[in-house]
């Protein structure tokens, strides 16, 4: 598909890596570590999160440095942004974390 | 007899060469049929459903925001396109829905556009829909102000190659 990567996916991916409710090994969310082509794990499950550092003019939720990052220990420090960034991730979950 | 078979080989061979003339016929109308230009994809209007095997997605409404409300804010020359819709799970089993993996924007140049966070009432939140779940909420995106032609893609087998195409508001 053309969408694929502008989205973050890559043919390269394990079977069912980037499938909606498929599992994902760290090493392979670790792959997708730039602007572009950014996925970041929390909280067990892996979420497709270009537009969270600030790719297509979007808002910057996170910076690009987490990209292909576990972001939990992040998002659990966080105070007043906390709320914010958990509800932006509800919407991103592509899978769980194998 | 022999009258009666002469006649009757007389008769199958100008089938034959009937037959193969219209075989060349149609040959010849098939390619001249299929010159012209693809067809290009059914679509779905605002308020239509589009049904992909278990998936049902109705697009109710679109809308631009260019300005935003921090702390969603769009880069300089942006602005979000949000679409309010509902999934349904019309199979027999659980599902799962991840708009963000799913659904994308597309212009007409062919450039994509994945989903960004806005300012939003009720985030489509992304998770298990179990047998005829139906859930409704928002999905936004940013995408350049000039964007010509942006078109909602759902793709929900991302790879298959099946996508649906919404109309999508623009400027």
């Amino acid at each position: 598909m053309a969408g694929l990567g502008s989205l973050g996916m890559a043919r390269a991916d394990a079977p069912g890596c980037g499938v909606p409710g498929s599992a994902c090994s760290e090493a392979e969310v670790a792959t997708h570590n730039t602007v572009r082509n950014c996925w970041v794990m929390y909280s067990g499950a892996y979420y497709a999160a270009g537009s969270f550092v600030g790719a297509n003019g979007a808002v910057a939720v996170l910076s690009s440095g987490w990209c292909g990052r576990d972001v939990t220990v992040y998002v659990v420090g966080l105070t007043s942004a906390k709320p914010l960034v958990k509800d932006i991730l509800a919407s991103y979950r592509v899978g769980p974390v194998q | 007899m022999d009258v009666v078979l002469a006649v009757v080989v007389v008769v199958a061979v100008v089938g034959a060469l009937g037959a193969q003339k219209g075989v060349r016929q149609q040959v010849g109308k098939t390619v001249t049929a299929a010159l012209p230009s693809p067809v290009p994809p059914h679509m779905y209007k605002t308020g239509e459903t589009a049904t992909m095997g278990v998936y049902a997605l109705t697009v109710k409404q679109t809308r631009v925001d260019a300005q935003g409300t921090r702390p969603y804010v769009p880069g300089a020359g942006y602005q979000y396109y949000v679409a309010d819709v509902v999934l349904k799970n019309t199979g027999k089993e659980a599902l799962e829905a991840a708009p963000a993996v799913q659904m994308y924007l597309r212009d007409a140049t062919g450039a994509n556009y994945a989903m960004a966070p806005a300012p939003l009432d009720v985030p489509f939140a992304a998770g298990q829909l179990v047998a005829g779940e139906e859930r409704a909420g928002q999905v936004s995106f940013a995408a350049p102000q000039t964007a010509v032609g942006l078109r909602l893609i759902f793709d929900p087998a991302p790879a298959a190659g099946a996508v649906a195409v919404f109309e999508m508001a623009s400027n």
